[in-house]
């Protein structure tokens, strides 16, 4: 099964640019999804093809975007969906295959990256299919393959329990059959698009090496830096070492596997790569640092829609709102919990002041539960509003100051709608977030400060941060003009168009040149 | 067939042994009779059954008659019920013998794998090592590991420190371990107090009790600070006085209470709770120590002296013995 309203969805033979989106637009609100809706709508001279891939399906609602007219095929698959009817039957598998998948394996262990490699890749891609050599069936059922897993775990495993490690090494791969079946299955378009590394991003890498045409990735976060913090704090993952085996500083076996999984499925992206987008130097650099060719990157901020918001700031009035608003959806990674604590100190300060939490809770419930407690125990109940999912064009006009308490961020929208509809920021030292409030480079910096900066999960100095500025109307005034030229000098949509229209244009004919872009029809023939 | 005339001697056989069995007489002599009877009747009938059974219930053979015997005899009447409603069963649900798709295979043994040494042997407190620009990552993302077993009211200013940090994985790391430990707290705090909307009188003191405790605990392990600890502070001084209100005698919660009248500087009050805790007969070894440091706290050297030489006795402390000999010297 696809989606429960897969027949509803719009089907096309082909498109220009195929999107590979995992847990993002259409299904899931927040920063990502805007920008990938404003892409494509950017666009309207292209067909978009839409590969939404998920966990499982109970794990998303409808749709949370109106699919833009160019929006010509949305395919919708889920990794933790299994429907394992296959016949299982003992099977000898084939010998070489395995010892090419260990020859992949110690490449990857040495950390090398070679032409060698990627060729072994390109090959091993190859046999996944069900009348290959590494099929699934072979993966899970062969000889081969059990011998395969089980001199690994005699050579490498630091954990005792092979039981654990048998299942994490099936575990951990079976997506990649997924991936092979949609890749499979995906309709041909001149250009393929991920908007993150990660088991989209893997997609991506086979469709480059299994179609040959042009892989364009574009991160904004950087999935593999977020996996692995995920996987360091994760508590299903076991540990099987006694007491006189185990080391504090060393980390558990089977983390350190899951870690370099998700690592290397971002490396396999960022080689099949065309082109590679970060939205600032700090992740470009970090991109690099994971594998990704350097002549291969760039960076293309974050734009927005000026004239629209052009219209947001005429609304304003001349008073400066008391009120603090926090725009994002209620997740721990936007750390709501602090921003609320922050409230508590903003409120000892300001009484009058209000803050509010403009953002859908139903993507992590209890933690939106939690959130709601918290509010009560810090006797915040007269100050603060939980909004639920606000139009920004009507909600920031009754706004004071954007606050940004993410303890992860890439180059947030939030931050420059805020600027160009007047509403200076203040924000955790995250991501780009000091770039934009403070400039990066004399001249962005001669703009001027458009609100404050503050460190990671530290309320009180966030609190004050926020006080501080709306109790000083001058300052407040001289943030918000530095936000307003800076948006306009350095981060607009059309800038942003500017710079993929020449990506698309390069890539799209690099695909017209390699030629024609076979319908599903023509391939199956 | 032999097997049923057999049958039908045992039956008869174990009818007249169940009439003797039956009579009103208590003679041992006709008891021993009918044991006699029942152990004839009990071996035909297993032979005979035995003899009945198909070839697959029959193994192994020795085994297999003592079971169906010692039925028979063990469970007069009933185990004969048992047997036929055994065989009966066997014949109606019999046991599945698939052809299985999967063969044996031998489970690897495990070797012991050294894990890849970074610098090799380092001896280097934690804190430079987390500080120190020159650290790799790598490195201290593994001092973090170490970080995340330690007690945070130890570690809470170096994990803070941390949230500052260059890499954005350690600075994550870090907040991650502060959030989860903050977090397990919070999470029974919102537990017991959705608990006491509906609590009974006597549960309603054990609820304000632990409230107290786990707002103490925010504080005492250095997971709140500011505002938010101040915060703390008052919630757990008022869970404090609500826990009193149901039980004033209780020694630990007044220790408590003298505990954050010092965190907050309060001296007066925090002496007052402690020396009612002596009085309610809480021992010096638990009290001593805090009135101890409410004397240094005022500059009282020489009380601090003989409050600590009064625990001296207690020979149970490890952590405090230092402190206790070196006040007995000074």
């Amino acid at each position: 099964m696809n989606s429960p309203h897969a027949e509803d969805l719009p089907r096309a033979e082909s498109a220009d640019i195929c999107l590979l989106l995992e847990g993002t637009f259409p299904y899931v609100s927040g920063g990502v999804s805007s920008w990938v809706n404003q892409i494509i709508r950017g666009f309207p001279e292209y067909t978009f093809a839409c590969c939404f891939v998920g966990s499982r399906p109970e794990d998303y609602g409808e749709m949370k975007y109106s699919l833009p007219d160019n929006v010509v095929h949305l395919e919708v698959h889920y990794l933790h969906q299994h429907d394992q009817k296959a016949e299982k039957t003992a099977r000898e598998g084939d010998r070489k295959a395995f010892e090419k998948v260990d020859r992949f394996h110690n490449m990857v262990r040495s950390g090398k990256i070679s032409d060698e490699r990627n060729r072994l890749f390109s090959d091993l891609v190859s046999e996944l299919g069900d009348d290959g050599a590494l099929s699934e069936q072979a993966f899970l059922h062969s000889r081969s393959s059990w011998d395969l897993i089980a001199e690994s775990y005699r050579r490498y495993s630091r954990d005792p329990s092979f039981v654990d490690y048998f299942w994490t090494v099936r575990i951990m791969h079976a997506p990649i059959w997924i991936l092979n079946r949609i890749a499979d299955n995906l309709l041909p378009a001149k250009v393929y698009h991920s908007i993150s590394t990660g088991y989209a991003g893997f997609l991506g890498a086979m469709m480059r090496r299994k179609t040959g045409r042009p892989l364009l990735l574009s991160e904004h976060g950087i999935y593999t830096k977020e996996r692995k913090i995920d996987l360091f704090q994760s508590e299903w993952i076991s540990d099987n070492r006694g007491l006189v085996e185990r080391n504090n500083v060393e980390m558990a076996y089977f983390r350190e596997k899951w870690i370099n999984f998700f690592q290397e499925l971002g490396r396999e992206c960022y080689q099949a790569s065309d082109r590679i987008v970060a939205l600032y130097e700090n992740n470009r650099l970090r991109q690099v640092a994971d594998g990704a060719p350097a002549p291969r990157t760039r960076n293309i901020p974050n734009g927005i829609n000026l004239p629209a918001m052009e219209a947001v700031r005429a609304q304003r009035g001349d008073e400066i709102p008391p009120v603090a608003c926090l725009i994002g959806r209620v997740v721990p990674i936007k750390d709501v919990k602090t921003f609320l604590r922050s409230m508590r100190t903003v409120v000892n300060i300001m009484p009058e002041v209000q803050g509010w939490i403009a953002g859908p809770e139903d993507e992590d419930e209890e933690y939106a539960a939690e959130c709601h407690a918290l509010v009560s125990s810090l006797q915040l109940d007269a100050n603060v509003r939980f909004l639920g999912f606000q139009k920004i064009t009507e909600l920031l006009p009754k706004v004071g100051v954007v606050v940004l308490s993410s303890i992860s961020e890439a180059l947030p929208l939030v931050l420059l709608e805020g600027f160009a509809a007047g509403v200076p920021a203040v924000s955790t030292d995250v991501g780009s977030c000091r770039q934009l409030i403070e400039g990066l480079g004399e001249e962005d910096q001669a703009l001027g400060s458009a609100g404050d900066v503050v460190g990671i999960a530290n309320p009180e100095a966030l609190g004050h941060a926020v006080a501080d500025l709306l109790r000083d109307p001058p300052r407040w005034r001289q943030a918000q003009q530095a936000g307003i030229r800076r948006v306009e000098k350095y981060y607009t949509q059309e800038m942003m168009f500017s710079a993929y229209r020449s990506l698309y244009q390069d890539l799209v004919r690099q695909a017209d040149e390699e030629g024609a872009v076979p319908t599903l029809k023509e391939e199956a023939r | 067939m032999v097997e049923v005339r057999w049958l039908l001697y045992a039956l008869v056989l174990e009818l007249a042994s169940l009439v003797l069995l039956l009579s009103a007489s208590s003679d041992l002599s006709l008891f021993l009779t009918y044991l006699g009877t029942h152990l004839v009747a009990s071996l035909l009938l297993a032979s005979a059954v035995w003899g009945l059974l198909p070839a697959g219930f029959r193994q192994p053979k020795v085994l297999s008659w003592l079971l169906t015997f010692s039925l028979a005899f063990f469970v007069p009447i009933f185990g004969l019920v048992a047997i036929l409603g055994g065989v009966l069963m066997g014949y109606l649900l019999p046991a599945v013998f698939r052809d299985e798709p999967f063969v044996a295979v031998e489970a690897p043994v495990f070797t012991p794998v050294p894990a890849p040494a970074l610098t090799g042997f380092r001896q280097e407190d934690l804190k430079g090592l987390l500080k120190s620009p020159d650290t790799p990552v790598e490195l201290r993302l593994q001092s973090m590991l170490t970080v995340r077993g330690m007690p945070t009211r130890s570690t809470g200013r170096v994990l803070r420190d941390t949230l500052g940090d260059a890499s954005d994985d350690v600075r994550l790391l870090a907040y991650g371990i502060l959030d989860q430990k903050e977090k397990a707290i919070t999470q029974q705090i919102d537990r017991a107090i959705t608990l006491l909307e509906t609590a009974t009188d006597a549960r309603r003191y054990r609820l304000y009790r632990r409230l107290a405790e786990l707002y103490w605990e925010l504080t005492f392990q250095d997971l709140v600070q500011g505002d938010i600890r101040q915060l703390a502070l008052e919630q757990a001084a008022f869970y404090v006085t609500q826990a009193l209100s149901e039980k004033d005698d209780d020694g630990g919660m007044w220790l408590l209470r003298g505990r954050i009248f010092l965190t907050e500087e309060k001296l007066e009050q925090a002496e007052e709770s402690f020396l009612y805790c002596r009085e309610l007969g809480l021992p010096p070894s638990r009290v001593n120590p805090w009135l101890a440091e409410l004397a240094l706290m005022r500059g009282q050297y020489g009380r601090v002296r003989k409050l600590m030489t009064d625990i001296s006795t207690d020979a149970q402390f490890t952590s405090l013995n230092q402190s206790i000999q070196y006040w007995r010297d000074a």
